[in-house]
């Protein structure tokens, strides 16, 4: 698993990457970051973006190539981890709240 | 397994008004087992030939011998080697396999009905991306989820 501090740095990892390789029509308002692994013990970096919007906003294509450029640049920083990214909208964090802090 | 018809059985669960918590588990899991199952027919298709009637337990042998832990890490050790569809197929159901190994075992987690409907569909996308990469292509993807030990 990779630690907290990795988990961190990736956190402006996805910030920086956010801009330029997922592009949306809706607004990313919150990124929260967590160290994790499979049962495998796969380490996996969980990541849940915080979007103004809903579903139907999203496109799917660009969400899924974010991905692949968010493992790259990871991988490129030293953090071997593979993303497990989450959209979740503003509205639903309000009625629910968040998901897990870190 | 039909992976169309598993994601939209997923579909269901999680579009119903006001899904319960179980009923999202459940989206999410089925979610994966489409993209895992996906994965799964084309290995044997391309292996062993388009299933027919006299091919269908060696279809069948290759169709059950993937393993969960091996549908999306040699794709990530490879990532050179296979091209972008390929590539986001790896990510995508190693992202899903990781929420649903939480929907199936972990009583903690929240999910949101938002959040996994851009789950399946994200689901969706990918696997229709990867059908539409070549046959050659999906054959080493076949070599690389099937052949090796842990």
């Amino acid at each position: 698993m990779i630690t907290a501090q990795q988990a961190d740095q990736a956190k402006g990892i996805v910030r920086e990457t956010l801009g330029v390789h997922n592009r949306q029509s809706v607004r990313f308002l919150d990124v929260l970051t967590k160290a994790d692994e499979d049962f495998d013990g796969v380490p996996f970096l969980d990541v849940v973006l915080v979007y103004d919007g809903e579903p139907g906003d999203l496109n799917i294509g660009i969400l899924n190539s974010y991905d692949n450029h968010l493992f790259t640049a990871l991988k490129d920083a030293g953090i071997n981890a593979i993303p497990s990214v989450e959209y979740i909208p503003q509205s639903d964090i309000d009625q629910l709240g968040a998901p897990w802090t870190g | 397994m039909d992976w169309v018809e598993l994601i939209r059985a997923s579909r269901l669960l999680a579009t119903s008004s006001d899904p319960s918590q179980e009923a999202l588990r459940r989206a999410i899991s089925t979610a994966y087992y489409a993209m895992f199952h996906a994965l799964a027919t084309s290995n044997a298709d391309l292996i062993a030939g388009a299933k027919s009637s006299t091919n269908q337990n060696e279809w069948t042998a290759v169709y059950r011998s993937l393993r969960h832990y091996r549908a999306e890490n040699p794709l990530h050790g490879w990532n050179r080697l296979f091209s972008q569809p390929v590539q986001r197929f790896a990510n995508v159901i190693g992202s899903v396999k990781k929420r649903r190994e939480n929907a199936d075992y972990n009583p903690d987690m929240v999910f949101y009905q938002n959040e996994v409907i851009v789950l399946i569909d994200r689901a969706e996308h990918a696997i229709i991306d990867f059908n539409a990469v070549s046959p050659q292509e999906r054959s080493m993807v076949a070599i690389a989820t099937l052949a090796g030990q842990r």
